[in-house]
């Protein structure tokens, strides 16, 4: 318990709109460890980017934490008011979004940018803050980093633009970096350079979420992983144990979408249905009617996670007769 | 080899930005698509594949060089002169989203090509061909009178397909046609593909930037860097061993879903891409190529067959 | 969810429709009346108010015993009282009479002047950005001219040089207003001739003219019919404006802009016969300002499903 940076338990985030609550987030626990990089992955709509925004107190309007807690180093943040979150922001977690043009001020030369979060969280002199910020760019592995200070974010290629970004995120040592999507927009050579990069950062201590659809992307870096479909977490655990032996349907359906790909076979593999609309959840199990295991009371009785080895958990009936053992 | 049935032969396309400076998307590219192949053009952002695939199809005008299709130069015509073959060459967009007007409903997106050509007699033939075409690509027919908005993605790519394959086309240029779709979806999408390939003898050229993706779907391959063609050759040949170190660095960057193969893209490509507008000297890789010496800065490369595969670089394994 | 943080409700609400199952939910999506109703309720209001103007310029002669021209020299100048609801004028007309015969006048010259520049403007804008090269040029420059130019001014001019009359405020007003539209038109048409699915129409062999009656038009609609309903006020008050400065509709002819002129003599002794036109100008025009913003959050197609 004590080298745990981030301590999510039964969050429920919510978007009130006049077609009733749309449940984006429903009853979804995370921890984080010192270090350790933390990967969520599912689908779009699947409610994995709202936790980050949850997690940073940045969900808009209609959308409202409904219940549950956020603890960040031993510190309750859904208590906290805007302002003392903007204090946190930045400083004791961070965030790095998809898209590394608009994340960016265009008008604002780059270093200034991250001169400016620095001058924001700490009363420092200006020469000490152009001493981090070209300190925080060349540990990214900016080269020139001179020349790099005085350029408009155009003027930067999109990995350069993203190892800002990650600059920016990282320069006040944020207990916890949340990197949504921080790759999907960079090509494959640059994809591989940026991770390379967050993986460094955890090395050194900084404990990552990464947030990711790509199933490559989370085998690459994360130590554990948490499978989301509708809201919630299907099924979570150690990467090795998840990728050797996923027990969800859905995880087992979304391995062999990806692996039939590098396989021969003519007809690719892929999960039938639809996924359900979140205003309209069914009853039960949300994945039942896309499942190829689907049982009676999978249509009527939600299933909840349980451990199938301290690694390994999941959320699913089929598995529910093991934990009685 | 058999007739082709798509020629390129020194595809050049360069946007102007100002009057001395230009974007050299696309320099000198030749290439040969033979019927009922599918021909992956593969590369990363800004390599030109896009526009190459829009010079194929004539839907963009060459800056030089030219485009045959059964023999016959397309490069050049007139609108009215044009129209036979824009039958026969068709696009499927990347974004399902964008490329469907909002305000037209389903019925009517699918007839467009259809009236456009005046290939029914009447309302209900058209009708008829739309309800067909639904059913080809597995969109329940009786979603005919909805907008685009009201489908999900996947879909919405399927209606764009629909479309595509309105007019009977020879062949067809997919345009990153499930880049923007989720994983599950993107493998209905490319089996749809496979499945209308052998129903209808399709030809495709497929563009894309996923390596997995083209693995499964194409017969041969064409990897692009900097508006040119590095190496071209039969799929499985040049996965299994690529020739250019570009191939080789684009390989190994592609992440395997095993975390019990970590850490095997050991080999970083270093500095940035160069761009567009100014390009290197000589190769245009060699600014980022490790194996790059004096000659590969003062002479371009050309392409070279060894085997069944062409590659562009003045340091092949021999 | 989409990259940029907002939260979509749509896309959570898709689904991906497999072969073996084709249950979506499937929802209507509201109409443009249903989505002002929920969201712009001052829409509604100011659409009940518009109508009651026009209601009201229509029934003139049934909504009061008055003619609008009937001279009572006994009753000149009456405070507003249950007999005359808004007073009298200095011959003593009644002034409610004449605000309703005037709103006539108003909401003619507001609105046909602005359907004519309307018009013109779709036409030439969308010529000019489908177009494009020295079509384009050309014309944007003339528009510029003719924007670059003090309307009012340049309003005067004609009227002075053509003479004042109902007729020659609408050619007038579609002069100086068509080059506005033409560049919003344009830019909007620019703007959809790069659009993914016009590029779509162009590769599949759609001629031009059927792109831009079938794309560019449908797509330009919402922006042109907001800015017919921001237009009207705007030349409504020009309308008052040249009227007000005696070069608009002439004398006995009702009209807003003249009654304010009539009653700026007197304004010390009989201010409401200043006030009750003005009040009239500015309700109508709010009305329709608040009806345009309302129907420009409605009509962005990309929000209809919301």
């Amino acid at each position: 318990m004590t080298r745990r940076t981030l301590e999510v338990s039964h969050l429920n985030t919510s978007f009130f709109t006049e077609r009733g609550e749309v449940k984006a987030v429903q009853d979804v626990s995370i921890s984080v460890n010192k270090g350790q990089v933390v990967g969520i992955v599912g689908e779009s709509g699947c409610g994995k980017s709202m936790i980050a925004r949850s997690i940073m107190g940045l969900v808009k309007k209609p959308g409202k934490i409904v219940s549950g807690s956020i603890v960040l180093q031993g510190k309750e943040l859904t208590s906290l008011g805007e302002k003392e979150l903007c204090k946190i922001r930045g400083k004791d977690v961070s965030m790095v979004f998809q898209e590394p043009m608009t994340s960016l001020n265009p008008t604002m030369r780059v270093g200034k940018q991250v001169q400016e979060v620095v001058a924001i969280h700490e009363d420092v002199s200006r020469e000490e803050a152009r001493r981090r910020t070209l300190q925080i760019l060349s540990a990214v592995g900016i080269p020139e980093v001179e020349a790099r200070y005085n350029a408009y974010p155009h003027e930067l290629s999109g990995g350069l633009r993203q190892r800002v970004i990650i600059a920016m995120a990282m320069v006040m040592k944020p207990h916890l970096l949340i990197a949504d999507e921080p790759t999907t927009a960079l090509d494959a050579t640059v994809e591989t350079q940026i991770m390379a990069l967050l993986k460094q950062l955890a090395k050194d201590g900084t404990s990552v979420l990464i947030i990711s659809h790509n199933l490559g992307v989370i085998a690459q870096l994360a130590d554990y992983v948490y499978v989301m479909y509708a809201g919630r977490v299907v099924e979570k655990g150690s990467v090795f144990e998840l990728f050797d032996n996923p027990l969800h349907p859905y995880t087992h359906g979304l391995l062999g979408a990806v692996s039939s790909l590098r396989s021969q076979t003519k007809v690719l593999q892929t999960i039938p249905g639809v996924v359900p609309n979140l205003a309209h959840l069914p009853a039960g199990c949300s994945f039942a009617p896309r499942c190829s295991k689907c049982m009676a009371r999978c249509g009527s009785e939600q299933p909840k996670l349980v451990a199938v080895n301290p690694e390994h958990e999941v959320c699913c009936h089929l598995k529910e007769g093991a934990d009685s053992l | 080899m058999s007739e082709a049935l798509l020629e390129a032969r020194n595809l050049v396309k360069e946007f102007p930005l100002s009057r001395k400076r230009c974007v050299h998307a696309v320099s000198g590219v030749t290439l040969a698509v033979s019927a009922g192949e599918t021909l992956a053009i593969v590369g990363e952002s800004g390599c030109g594949k896009s526009t190459l695939g829009r010079m194929l199809i004539g839907a963009l005008p060459p800056t030089s060089g030219e485009v045959r299709f059964k023999g016959q130069t397309i490069t050049g015509l007139k609108e009215r002169d044009f129209s036979p073959y824009r039958r026969q060459l068709q696009l499927v967009f990347q974004d399902p989203y964008a490329s469907l007007d909002p305000r037209m409903k389903v019925r009517d997106l699918i007839a467009e090509p259809l009236v456009a050509h005046k290939v029914c007699a009447s309302k209900d033939e058209v009708t008829q061909r739309v309800l067909e075409l639904m059913k080809a690509v597995g969109i329940p027919t009786d979603y005919l009178n909805r907008y685009p908005h009201q489908f999900s993605g996947g879909q919405r790519q399927r209606i764009g397909i629909a479309r595509a394959i309105a007019l009977d086309p020879a062949l067809i240029v997919c345009d990153e046609p499930v880049s923007a779709l989720d994983v599950s979806v993107q493998n209905q999408i490319l089996n749809l593909l496979n499945e209308l390939q052998e129903k209808r003898g399709l030809t495709y050229v497929f563009i894309s930037h996923d390596l997995s993706v083209v693995r499964h779907i194409s017969n041969r391959i064409c990897v692009m860097f900097l508006g040119k063609v590095m190496e071209m050759g039969p799929t499985e040949e040049v996965f299994g061993e690529a020739r250019h170190p570009y191939t080789q660095f684009l390989l190994d960057s592609v992440l395997p879903p095993d975390p019990h193969r970590r850490g095997e893209a050991t080999r970083l490509l270093t500095g940035e891409p160069p761009s567009p507008v100014n390009p290197p000297t000589g190769c245009c890789f060699r600014t980022r190529c490790p194996f790059a010496t004096e000659l590969c800065a003062q002479e371009e490369p050309i392409l070279q067959k060894t085997g069944l595969v062409e590659a562009a670089c003045h340091h092949l394994k021999k | 969810m989409d990259p940029s943080g907002n939260f979509d409700v749509t896309s959570m609400a898709e689904g991906e429709l497999g072969l073996s199952s084709p249950s979506v939910v499937y929802e209507e999506p509201a109409s443009v009346w249903h989505r002002l109703a929920r969201n712009h309720k001052i829409s509604i209001v100011s659409i009940v108010v518009i109508l009651l103007f026009v209601l009201g310029a229509i029934f003139a002669p049934l909504l009061t015993p008055y003619e609008y021209d009937a001279v009572s020299l006994s009753e000149r100048l009456m405070p507003p009282s249950p007999t005359h609801l808004f007073g009298t004028d200095e011959v003593g007309r009644d002034v409610l009479t004449r605000m309703l015969y005037g709103s006539r006048m108003s909401l003619i010259i507001g609105i046909v002047p602005t359907m004519l520049s309307m018009a013109i403007g779709t036409l030439i804008g969308m010529t000019a950005g489908y177009f494009g090269g020295k079509v384009d040029t050309i014309i944007m420059r003339v528009a510029d001219i003719v924007m670059s130019f003090p309307s009012m001014l340049l309003a005067m001019v004609v009227m002075y040089t053509l003479g004042g009359g109902t007729f020659n405020v609408f050619l007038t007003m579609a002069f100086v207003g068509w080059a506005g539209v033409a560049r919003v038109v344009r830019s909007e048409t620019l703007k959809l001739k790069e659009s993914e699915y016009v590029e779509a129409a162009r590769i599949m062999g759609v001629r031009r003219f059927r792109i831009i009656a079938r794309h560019i038009l449908p797509n330009c609609l919402p922006t042109i019919i907001v800015l017919f309903t921001l237009d009207i006020p705007a030349a409504i008050l020009t309308e008052s404006s040249l009227s007000f400065l005696g070069m608009g509709v002439q004398p006995p002819s009702a009209s807003w802009g003249l009654m304010v002129n009539a009653g700026r003599a007197f304004l010390y002794h009989a201010p409401w016969l200043c006030f009750a036109p003005c009040l009239a100008i500015m309700v109508i025009v709010l009305a329709f300002n608040y009806l345009g913003d309302g129907l420009r959050d409605v009509l962005d197609p990309h929000l209809q499903s919301q």
